[in-house]
C-alpha cells in the first residue's frame, strides 16, 4: 500500500529524515518508534505531505505521490492526527467532522443533511455525540483525541498516521484510545503507522515496529524481536526502560 | 425634533445598508482568505465602466453588457488572484503593494479611455423619482439600492449558513491548515470567494449610478467606505459588518443633517480610529467570517 524509498529531509546542516525505505502492506499497523529528534514525526509529515522531501519517493496505491500536495493526499486517503491535536478551534465538535465529511472524494455528491448524518455517526462511534455543540477550543485534550480521530475517520482513509495520540492522557484514557484505534482498524480496514512514545500500549496494539534513529531506519521487524534487539536498546528502549 | 429624528433614522438605514453593500465584498476577501484586498476598488470600476464598453463600444445590449461586465470582473478577479495574490500570499508588503498598484493601473488605464469628459452614464434606474419616508425625501433609486444590499447580504448569510461550499468557506476562514488535512482545494475555494465577492460592488456601482455620478476615481470613494466598515465591523466578519455599516450610516446621517455634510467622512474616520483604540481587533473579535 505504502512504498518509501530512500527519503530524505534537510533543515539547514539537520538531516532529520536520512535515506528511509521502507513498506506498509494493507491492513498493516505498524509502530513508528524512536528517541525524541530522531524523525519520526518529520517521517510523518513527509507521508501526510505537510513537508516535501528533498531526495526519495513515496508511493501509495501504486501511484506516486512524492509531488502531491496535502490536501490532494487527504482526497486518496491518507489522513492523520497531530499529537498537539489541529482542530477548527472555533468551530463545534460536530462542525468539524462535517467538513471533514465535505472535504473527503465523496463531498462532492453528497448534501449539507447526508454530511451531517455522517459525522453524527463518527462522533458516536467515539462517543462525542453529547459533545457535538461544543465549541472545540472548550474539549479537554482527551475528547479532542477522540474528535482527531473521528475527523480522520470522517475522510475515509485508507491509511491512517497517527502522531503521539497518547500524549498527554492519562493511563485510563491512553488505554481507552488505544482500544479504540484497534476496533476502528478492524472495522474500516484501516492501515495504520502509529507514532508513539508510550511503548507499552505500542508492544500490544502493532504486529510490526519501525525504529529509528538520528533520522536513520534502525530497525524493522516484530515487536518483541526489535526491542531486543542491541542497537535499539542501546538507542531508544534502554532509556523507556520497557 | 421628530423630523430631525426621522430624517436621521431613514438616512442611518440608507446610508448603512448602502456602505454595507459596498463593504460585502471586502469583507468576505478579508473574512476567507486573511487578505486586505487594496485592489478591491478597481471592482466596482470594472464593472461600470466594463458595462459602458460592451453598451456603448462593442454595441451590445445593455442587459448583455451588465452580464458581460460581471464576466469580466469575475476573471480580473480570478487573475489577481491567482498572478497577485498567490505569489504573494506569504509576503504581506509586497502583496499590499502590488494589489494597490494593481488598482491604480486598473484606475488609470480607465482614466485614459474614459475621461470624466466623456459623460459615462448608465441608465441603470429603477426608480427615478424621489420617495418621502417619514420626514425625509430619498431618491427612491436609493432605496433600491439599500434594499439590494440587505437582500444580497442575506444571500450571502444563506451561503455561508446552509451551503457546503459556504461551510468550506467559514472553515478556511478560521483554519486553512486544517483545511488541507481534510483534503479541501483550498486554492479553487479562494478563487471562488474572489469571485464571489466581485459580484456586489458591481451591483452597488450599477445601481448608485444614476445617484452619484461616475468617474474614474469614484473607486476610492466606494472603497474608503468598504475599508472603514470592514475594519470597525473586526476585519472579515459579516456580524461585525453589519454593525459597522449602521454605526457609520447613523454618524453620517446625525453629522448630514445636524452639523455639516463636509464632516461626514472625516467625523466616521475619527469614531473608527477611537472605536479601534479601545477594542483593536474591531466590533466582532470572532476569527470567522460568521
Amino acid at each position: 500500500m505504502l512504498k518509501v524509498s530512500r527519503l530524505t529531509k534537510r533543515f539547514g546542516g539537520i538531516i532529520a529524515v536520512n535515506d528511509v525505505s521502507f513498506e506498509v502492506k494493507k491492513g498493516e499497523i505498524v509502530g513508528l518508534i524512536g528517541p525524541n529528534g530522531a524523525g519520526k514525526s518529520t517521517l510523518i509529515n513527509l507521508i501526510s505531505g505537510f513537508y516535501m522531501p528533498d531526495k526519495g519517493s513515496i508511493e501509495f496505491n501504486g501511484k506516486e505521490i512524492t509531488k502531491s500536495k496535502m490536501y490532494e493526499r487527504a482526497k486518496m486517503g491518507i489522513a492523520r492526527t497531530f499529537q498537539n491535536p489541529r482542530l477548527v478551534s472555533n468551530m463545534t465538535a460536530l462542525m468539524n467532522v462535517i467538513y471533514a465529511v465535505l472535504g473527503s472524494e465523496r463531498g462532492k455528491k453528497i448534501s449539507l443533511v447526508e454530511a451531517y448524518g455522517e459525522a453524527m455517526y463518527y462522533l458516536d462511534l467515539f462517543g462525542l455525540l453529547k459533545k457535538r455543540d461544543i465549541v472545540v477550543s472548550d474539549l479537554p485534550i482527551y475528547e479532542l483525541r477522540l474528535l482527531e480521530l473521528a475527523r480522520a475517520l470522517a475522510l475515509q482513509p485508507k491509511l491512517l498516521l497517527i502522531d503521539e495520540a497518547m500524549a498527554g492522557l492519562n493511563p485510563a484514557e491512553a488505554e481507552s484510545v488505544s482500544r479504540l484505534i484497534n476496533r476502528i482498524r478492524e472495522e474500516f480496514d484501516l492501515t495504520i503507522i502509529w507514532v508513539e512514545h508510550v511503548l507499552k500500549i505500542l508492544m500490544k496494539s502493532v504486529e510490526r515496529i519501525i525504529v529509528m534513529h538520528y533520522g536513520k531506519l534502525l530497525a524493522d521487524g516484530f515487536p518483541e524481536e526489535v526491542v531486543k534487539k542491541p542497537e535499539v536498546v542501546e538507542a531508544y528502549v534502554g532509556e523507556e526502560r520497557v | 425634533m421628530f423630523d430631525v429624528l426621522s430624517l436621521v433614522l431613514v438616512y442611518t438605514f440608507v446610508f448603512g445598508s448602502l456602505y454595507l453593500g459596498m463593504a460585502l465584498g471586502f469583507t468576505i476577501i478579508s473574512g476567507v482568505l486573511r487578505i486586505f484586498h487594496l485592489a478591491y476598488g478597481a471592482l466596482f470600476l470594472i464593472t461600470a465602466y466594463g458595462t459602458w464598453f460592451f453598451w456603448k463600444d462593442a454595441g451590445m445590449q445593455f442587459e448583455l453588457a451588465i452580464l458581460l461586465a460581471f464576466v469580466l470582473v469575475a476573471i480580473f478577479a480570478i487573475i489577481v488572484y491567482r498572478f497577485v495574490m498567490k505569489p504573494f500570499i506569504e509576503l504581506e508588503d509586497y502583496l499590499l503593494a502590488a494589489l494597490i498598484s494593481v488598482f491604480i493601473i486598473v484606475e488609470e488605464v480607465i482614466n485614459y479611455l474614459y475621461p470624466e469628459v466623456v459623460g459615462v452614464y448608465l441608465p441603470t434606474a429603477i426608480v427615478k423619482e424621489t420617495v418621502k419616508v417619514g420626514a425625509a425625501n430619498v431618491p427612491g433609486q436609493l432605496l433600491i439600492t439599500a434594499f439590494v444590499s440587505i437582500a444580497m447580504v442575506v444571500i450571502y448569510l444563506i451561503f455561508f449558513v446552509k451551503t457546503k461550499q459556504g461551510l468550506i468557506m467559514r472553515a478556511i476562514s478560521q483554519d486553512i491548515f486544517a483545511s488541507k488535512l481534510v483534503g479541501v482545494n483550498f486554492d479553487r475555494m479562494y478563487a471562488t470567494a474572489m469571485i464571489v465577492a466581485s459580484i456586489p460592488p458591481g451591483v452597488i456601482i450599477l445601481l448608485i449610478s444614476p445617484v452619484w455620478a461616475l468617474n474614474p476615481f469614484i473607486g476610492w470613494s466606494l472603497f474608503t467606505y468598504a475599508i472603514l466598515v470592514t475594519v470597525l465591523g473586526g476585519l472579515g466578519n459579516l456580524k461585525g459588518s453589519i454593525m459597522a455599516a449602521y454605526i457609520i450610516g447613523f454618524i453620517h446621517a446625525v453629522v448630514g443633517f445636524a452639523i455639516d455634510p463636509r464632516m461626514m467622512l472625516l467625523t466616521s474616520l475619527v469614531v473608527v480610529i477611537l472605536v479601534l483604540s479601545f477594542r483593536p481587533k474591531g466590533l466582532a473579535r470572532a476569527e470567522t467570517i460568521w
